[in-house]
């Protein structure tokens, strides 16, 4: 029985290194720039990431985003927080994105809201993402509820995706809970965006020391930098992140920063392709979504392949 | 022990302004340990009320009491008659003595002068630090005597997130408990335990089932 | 009924676990690390404010550079994501340093 299986996850299945890219929902309530951007990304990223109120800011809302790639012909990847919904709601939702066609989903914690536009708001909390994962992964595959009450029929199907950070702390716990991840139900990984190199080789090395890598297909995420003043910002006020210096050098004593940081992305997707374990690379070009395209053509990730069963071109 | 800090004294000073006879009532249990509203933070809340209403043209007359525990009536009933005195009470306990004084006294008006802030301990002096979520169903046995649920600022039970940087949090400047917690159970050879996931939580046990109320039947004396 | 429920998947867990066949057992390595002492103004409070509905609550928002709490009036949040306050903005001159948006209006 062929089961209904997102695009992404097919891909992944054919033994293809998948790109996916992201979009920061607006501010507003206007979908027209969701559309453009899922439109302007068709054909260079297999799936789209829609963020759930990233760093805590209200934004329209992922789902609704999610349904703005769909109507572009994009396949989106939506992410869900455990800060702003308790289990009822998070159920709630996800009942209601699989309706509407969405298969890939992303568990997260979620920012904290102090660091957001509503700092004095309440937050949930209710389940982490971890036993998100496993509740999601319960609804699909014992169908039930969180409460264990059953899913009488057409229970949601998502392919489950996760976070791995290897540049937060404890380095070692990072890696066990990401194994903690897969046992609670995460088929894919999406990590922290990536620039120092060496510490994820590190890390990599850990990843397939337990196996983890034949478990679950593991991104890598990226950013290309416009300019040494967004990499002098990151690298003092960005937690959880690690530039290193020579990168900020390379830029600043760039003729065309803009160019060069085209160069160090690419350089940067074509060394973690090498990286065994790694099925693909998350391309997170905030505020720079326009130079997706051209990262993907010189890296060598086009043509983005056909997912077999899967007519739509996706985006 | 629950910690609580003095309001601001202009907001003690603005919930006053329209009394002439308060009493300032002490209690001598946690608020005492922690500084906040023992017999000596009466005296003093007492004797600044009293300068600032000097200035103006309306004396404050304060009364100041100190008693064992507001949070039991036995200890009010030995206040009754001063509390007759005063129009109002300005009570310098946590949330649990304020209310206890106002079913107490029903016809005054209770003013709080503390903020109440959490369940916990001091660890170094003028430091204190919230230890119990009071979430009503400890979980302490499974990560090493270290509570995330009061102590990780997202209360995750299967941490730590990633936000956690050479040991601290991202969010305030306290220690990541996650990391805590791993290192602990690491000291202790129990490493593997945190690989089980920890299941949701009963958050029905805690504040989010309601007002709780704890009876025990084998302790109460029939009338 | 949902404890057995979830019983029943720790010890499928705790199985498909044992039979990962050579994972090696969990360790923390201690790496000595240099921490930068970090402080954290705490004492920005909300705002009350009278609008046209009526008083509300205006909060502030927390400069991701000086790691200050600010009056929402005194800070900028840029559609990306970065938020500072006006001093640190003056000194990225209102320029997203992520996105390069305009900031100064």
């Amino acid at each position: 029985m062929s089961e209904n299986k997102s695009r992404l996850q097919t891909l992944f299945e054919q033994g293809e290194f998948v790109v996916t890219g992201e979009i920061g929902p607006p501010k507003s309530a206007n979908g027209e720039g969701i559309r453009k951007h899922a439109e302007h990304l068709k054909g260079y990223c297999d799936a789209t990431n829609l963020t759930d109120n990233q760093t805590a800011i209200v934004r329209l809302s992922s789902i609704a985003a999610g349904m703005h790639v769909l109507k572009a012909g994009g396949e989106p990847i939506i992410q869900m927080t455990c800060r702003d919904r308790n289990r009822i709601a998070i159920q709630s939702d996800l009942l209601g994105a699989y309706s509407l066609g969405m298969k890939n989903m992303l568990c997260l914690t979620g920012d904290h809201q102090s660091f957001g536009n509503h700092p004095t708001a309440a937050n949930v909390f209710d389940v982490d993402s971890i036993q998100l994962i496993r509740m999601v992964k319960r609804m699909k595959d014992e169908k039930v509820f969180a409460c264990g009450e059953a899913i009488k029929k057409d229970e949601p199907r998502f392919f489950i995706g996760a976070v791995a950070n290897p540049f937060a702390d404890p380095f070692e716990v990072r890696v066990y809970r990401m194994e903690k991840k897969i046992n609670a139900g995460a088929q894919f990984f999406q990590t922290q965006i990536i620039f120092d190199l060496e510490r994820f080789e590190r890390w990599m090395e850990l990843v397939r020391e337990r196996g983890l890598h034949e478990r679950a297909y593991i991104m890598a995420g990226v950013m290309p930098v416009k300019s040494a003043k967004v990499a002098a910002y990151m690298q003092k006020n960005v937690s959880g992140m690690i530039v290193p210096d020579e990168m900020v050098t390379r830029l600043k004593n760039a003729e065309d920063q803009q160019a060069e940081a085209v160069e160090i992305c690419v350089e940067q997707i074509k060394h973690i392709r090498k990286i065994k374990g790694v099925s693909g690379v998350h391309i997170m070009a905030v505020g720079w979504e326009e130079i997706v395209p051209s990262i993907a053509e010189k890296a060598g990730l086009l043509p983005r392949p056909q997912a077999a069963g899967i007519a739509r071109v996706a985006g | 022990m629950i910690i609580a800090e003095q309001k601001p004294f202009e907001e003690i000073a603005k919930m006053t302004a329209n009394f002439d006879k308060v009493l300032l009532l002490g209690c001598n249990e946690c608020v005492t340990v922690c500084l906040a509203g023992g017999e000596k933070e009466v005296g003093v809340l007492a004797a600044s009320l009293r300068m600032l209403r000097k200035q103006g043209d309306r004396p404050l007359i304060t009364l100041e009491e100190t008693v064992t525990r507001q949070c039991e009536w036995e200890y009010l009933d030995q206040i009754e008659k001063l509390a007759e005195e005063a129009e109002c009470i300005i009570s310098m306990a946590c949330g649990v003595g304020v209310q206890f004084v106002a079913e107490r006294f029903p016809d005054k008006w209770v003013i709080p002068a503390l903020n109440t802030k959490s369940a916990g301990g001091s660890v170094k002096h003028g430091i204190w630090e919230e230890r119990c979520g009071l979430c009503g169903e400890c979980i302490l046995y499974k990560t090493g005597g270290v509570c995330p649920v009061a102590r990780c600022s997202k209360r995750i039970l299967n941490g730590p997130c990633g936000g956690s940087q050479n040991g601290k949090c991202e969010v305030k400047d306290v220690d990541c408990i996650w990391d805590q917690i791993y290192k602990r159970m690491a000291a202790l050879g129990r490493m593997d335990w945190l690989m089980e996931i920890e299941p949701e939580k009963d958050w029905s046990k805690a504040r989010d089932g309601g007002p709780r109320k704890l009876i025990r039947e084998d302790v109460m004396i029939s009338e | 009924m949902q404890i057995q429920g979830i019983q029943k998947l720790q010890t499928d867990e705790n199985r498909q676990a044992s039979q990962e066949p050579d994972s090696p057992s969990l360790h923390i390595i201690t790496k000595p690390v240099e921490t930068e002492e970090i402080s954290f103004g705490e004492t920005a409070e909300p705002i009350r404010e009278q609008r046209k509905s009526g008083w509300t609550v205006t909060a502030y928002y927390w400069c991701r550079v000086c790691k200050q709490k600010t009056p929402v009036t005194d800070a900028k949040s840029c559609d990306c994501g970065v938020t500072m306050c006006n001093v640190c903005w003056a000194e990225w001159d209102f320029t997203c340093p992520i996105c390069e948006s305009d900031m100064s209006k």
